[in-house]
């Protein structure tokens, strides 16, 4: 099928499902499922490649309560992880809509096997993906693909703990921060300028069918909320619906291939990760202020660049624990026995903070009216510091294009609290089901068993001790917290909420793989998967720029493969 | 002996580059000329006997639309009366593809749909149209040494926090020629033999405008760059463009000169900033062996000329 045989539509770039004339298929070259941060840098990248390219998506242009009830579904254990209709975005552009923006790469131990953590394999390494991670940062509009203070920036900047050097931690790599961009809304012009795409909306796919044979996809069927229905028909398909929505579209797939699509043997859903994140203990510096930044550097650029303390890849293998990364914080919002007017300030305006960022400022525990009280008290006594401090969030985030990415406070003693962010070790029982309960299309929600496991708390509790001991022994500070405590507060909040990985994890054996080191299905060949689920290990990274990178480098095997 | 050239239009930005690279010539001897506007001392009689007396004739009028078509449809007069199948190098712009976009060779139908300048060098080119003896140039946006519109006003908002990352509306394709790159251009083409009747894209897209705007801010040291917002650039263009314009054509008449005046930000500026145009100029490396100036050099260049003139 060749993009001039489709001129019709192709003069509609942006159509809804429910104006589609339903006696004609649509056709392309190549259909992609989902308006993500993974959908759109395909079409993107695929963009005047002569090949036509339908990208389906199952929102409308805003949020709609009605769409977004799609997403619900159940959870075993509700103190470990968040409703499936939370931290996830049914609509155009997907969860970027409400993403957080920090962006890195992962890092090069990441795609090892590393003994020490089961089922750790990638079959592609970091050079495989370092030639699209510069276009992908392009992408997030996180500015130069430069993760290094030495590379990011040309002058020289104060070091983050004056004296700190480890054998364990560096402190010289750096998280940038997108806008956050909202991937809908920013490249709306491009796809619509593209002569080769056309984008529904509106259009929930709701089933996949297989070829007899099962070797191959023969169509999609799209349908609107109210019921109607459309077949699509490409040469290739690619789910790019996200970690969760792509094993339910897998699973619940089952006419030719009895367990699912690419799930012969049991691997759809299971090895299911988020992060490992938490706020610990109370670092005392013995260092003035000003020989401390555990703020933002701005690099040229315009871009937000954070450093952090980082696990040196060498600290890992000797100690065979997974990756770890921590930030210098500020102590914990709900305890009013910081007395800070501003981190007060936060604790009353929860109501106005969005859940998925407000549970883990606030917390799900209910406050006293005491607490609350003091709180207030809290705000009275320093006025001018809450004023200040509103100020810059309305100026520098709310009314800013590039925001301000968090919350930082300067303390007026060099005390903070640790805020971890860690790898969480592959597990096979922890895993993305169908539950019994089906949405209004007929399609089974999923359940979601998000399990951790005892190699995850010892990545955090053993890098935590090494943090403490290394603070001590070089005489920086000391670093006071109860080790019993590890476990509790690392699931405090439950797993970290939007990044699912690992559900169609990549890999060489299809016993223990869904898809190939080309995201496709081993087994079927015109279908593939774009998104954090093909991730073997999940890294200290966030991850969407490895996402988008991967997604770019999907695109290039397509165009290969279709020339 | 030296070959006389007249160039029409000696005194803005390219007129000056070109003289100063005539001059630099070992065959070319420049006759400035200016046959319009306050300062004219060319009408078409003058310009008719100049052009029996020269080798060839570069017209790079600039300025309003009105002294663009002028100075085009005097030039074709004053050839009907002489005669003279003289080589003659006009350069037009690239505006006149209007709002195309995609790949842009010559071939591509010409559109005056972005306003008066198209149409007037849209108008310009078809009163040359029937000379045998012409190249035609169609330049991208200049920038280096000289160059206002596209780096000395360019330089002047990133140092002043105006202009930025313009988010999706700076992702258009940004078609640029350096001027040094321009004159060489215009210095072959006069030499080209006489059976040439070409028209020449001159300039491409390397990059987008947003990267143009942190690349030159860098060189600059105009630095972090700002996001900047579509409310402010609507801002801009609704509340300050047109007083800003207001008082950069008043201190234009008092004083001679507007560099000190801030300048608008206009639509039809944002326009081009989002436009998803590439020149295709495979023609003028070709025929004339163009080796392009890669874009950062000319912007250290540019950095350096403004630098040294800072005004
Ligand atoms: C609060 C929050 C903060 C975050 N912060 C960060 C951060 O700082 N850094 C970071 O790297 N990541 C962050 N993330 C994660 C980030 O948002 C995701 O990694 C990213 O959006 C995933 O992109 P995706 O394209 O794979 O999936 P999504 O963005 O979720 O897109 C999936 C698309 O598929 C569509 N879709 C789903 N099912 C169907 C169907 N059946 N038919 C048609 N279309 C369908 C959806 O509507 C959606 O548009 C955060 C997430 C949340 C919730």
């Amino acid at each position: 099928m060749s993009i001039d045989k489709n001129l019709t539509w192709q003069r509609i770039l942006i159509i809804d499902a429910g104006d589609v004339d339903v006696t004609q298929p649509l056709s392309a070259d190549i259909c992609i499922v989902g308006s993500g941060a993974a959908g759109i840098s395909l079409a993107l990248k695929l963009a005047d490649s002569g090949l036509a390219v339908l990208l389906l998506e199952a929102g409308g242009l805003k949020a709609e309560p009605e769409t977004q009830t799609l997403y619900s579904g159940s959870v075993t254990n509700t103190l470990l992880h968040s409703p499936p209709d939370t931290y996830r975005q049914r609509r155009f552009g997907g969860t970027t809509t409400i993403w957080g923006g920090r962006c890195m790469p992962f890092d090069e131990i990441d795609f090892e096997k590393r003994e020490y953590i089961p089922h750790s394999d990638w079959p592609i390494s970091l050079e495989d993906l370092e030639p699209y991670y510069p276009e992908a940062n392009r992408l997030c509009e996180a500015g130069e693909y430069a993760y290094t203070m030495d590379s990011a920036f040309n002058t020289p900047r104060p070091p983050m703990i004056e004296g700190f050097e480890s054998e364990n931690f560096s402190t010289h790599t750096l998280e940038r921060f997108s806008c956050p961009t909202d991937f809908g809304m920013r490249y709306i012009h491009k796809l619509r300028s593209a002569r080769n795409i056309q984008l529904v909306l509106h259009a929930n796919v709701i089933n996949i069918q297989a070829g007899a044979n099962g070797k191959n996809i023969t169509g999609l069927t799209i349908s609107t909320r109210d019921g109607k229905r459309h077949q699509i028909l490409a040469r290739t398909y690619v789910l790019a619906t996200g970690g969760l929505e792509t094993a339910r579209l897998l699973l619940s797939n089952n006419d030719v291939h009895k367990n699912g699509l690419g799930n012969d043997h049991d691997v759809v859903g299971r090895y299911y990760m988020c992060h490992i994140a938490g706020t610990i203990g109370t670092l005392h510096i013995n260092r003035p202020l000003t020989s401390l930044w555990h703020g933002y550097d701005i690099s040229d650029d315009g871009v937000y660049c954070r450093r952090r303390i980082a696990l040196r890849p060498g600290t890992q293998r000797n100690q065979q624990i997974g990756n770890f990364v921590a930030r210098l914080h500020h102590p914990r919002i709900t305890l009013p026995e910081h007395k800070n007017a501003i981190l007060s300030l936060l604790y009353l305006a929860k109501p106005f903070i969005p859940y998925e960022y407000a549970k883990r400022l606030h917390g799900d525990d209910r406050a006293s009216f005491g607490t609350w009280l003091k709180h207030v008290r809290n705000v009275c006594a320093g006025p001018f510091d809450a004023a200040g401090f509103a100020w810059h969030m309305l100026r520098d985030r709310k009314f800013a294009d590039r925001k301000f990415p968090s919350i930082i406070i300067k303390p007026k003693a060099p005390i903070f609290s640790l805020d971890f962010h860690a790898e969480q070790q592959p597990n096979i029982n922890s895993r993305i089901t169908l539950g019994e309960e089906k949405d209004i299309f007929g399609v089974a929600r999923i359940n979601v068993d998000w399990r951790y496991t005892h190699g995850d708390v010892d990545t955090v509790s053993r890098s935590i001790a090494l943090l403490a001991e290394d603070m001590k022994n070089t005489k920086i500070g000391r670093l006071e917290y109860n080790p019993e405590s590890v476990e509790y507060e690392m699931t405090r909040y439950g797993a970290y909420g939007g990044h699912h990985i690992g559900t169609a994890r990549m890999g060489t054996d299809r016993h223990t793989s869904v898809v190939n080191s080309h995201c496709r299905l081993h087994d079927i060949e015109n279908l593939y998967v774009a998104s954090s689920a093909v991730f073997p290990t999940s890294s200290q990274a966030n991850p969407t720029l490895t996402i988008v990178a991967l997604s770019l480098r999907l695109a290039e095997h397509l165009k290969n493969t279709a020339a | 002996m030296k070959q006389k050239i007249l160039v029409i239009g000696s005194t803005n930005f390219v007129g000056k580059c070109l003289i100063e690279n005539l001059n630099a010539s070992d065959w070319a001897l420049p006759m400035p000329c200016t046959c319009i506007g306050k300062n004219r001392k060319f009408g078409i009689r003058e310009l008719a006997n100049a052009l029996y007396d020269v080798n060839a004739v570069i017209n790079c009028t600039m300025g309003t639309p009105a002294s663009i078509e002028a100075s085009a449809k005097m030039l074709t007069k004053a050839i009907e009366i002489t005669n003279h199948r003289i080589r003659i190098v006009h350069i037009s712009s690239m505006t006149v593809y209007g709002t195309a976009t995609g790949e842009i060779d010559e071939q591509h139908t010409l559109s005056d749909a972005s306003g008066r300048y198209a149409t007037a060098h849209i108008q310009a080119e078809q009163y040359l149209a029937d000379h045998p003896n012409k190249v035609i140039i169609r330049p991208a946006c200049e920038y280096g040494p000289y160059c206002t519109a596209w780096s000395e006003r360019i330089a002047r908002w990133l140092q002043s926090g105006r202009l930025g990352d313009l988010g999706a509306a700076g992702d258009g394709d940004c078609n640029l020629i350096f001027i040094e790159d321009l004159c060489t251009a215009v210095l072959k083409s006069v030499r080209l033999p006489d059976t040439i009747n070409e028209t020449l894209n001159l300039g491409a897209a390397t990059m987008t405008w947003n990267e143009y705007f942190v690349a030159f801010a860098k060189i600059l040291g105009a630095t972090p760059i700002r996001r900047i917002s579509k409310r402010r650039l609507m801002f801009e263009q609704k509340y300050l463009a047109a007083p800003l314009k207001l008082l950069e054509l008043s201190t234009q008449q008092m004083f001679g000169t507007s560099s000190k005046v801030p300048g608008p930000i206009t639509s039809s500026f944002l326009t081009t900033c989002s436009q998803e145009i590439r020149l295709l100029n495979s023609k003028a490396t070709t025929l004339l062996d163009m080796r392009w100036t890669p874009v950062h050099i000319g912007l250290e260049l540019t950095a350096k000329w403004l630098q040294e003139n800072a005004r």
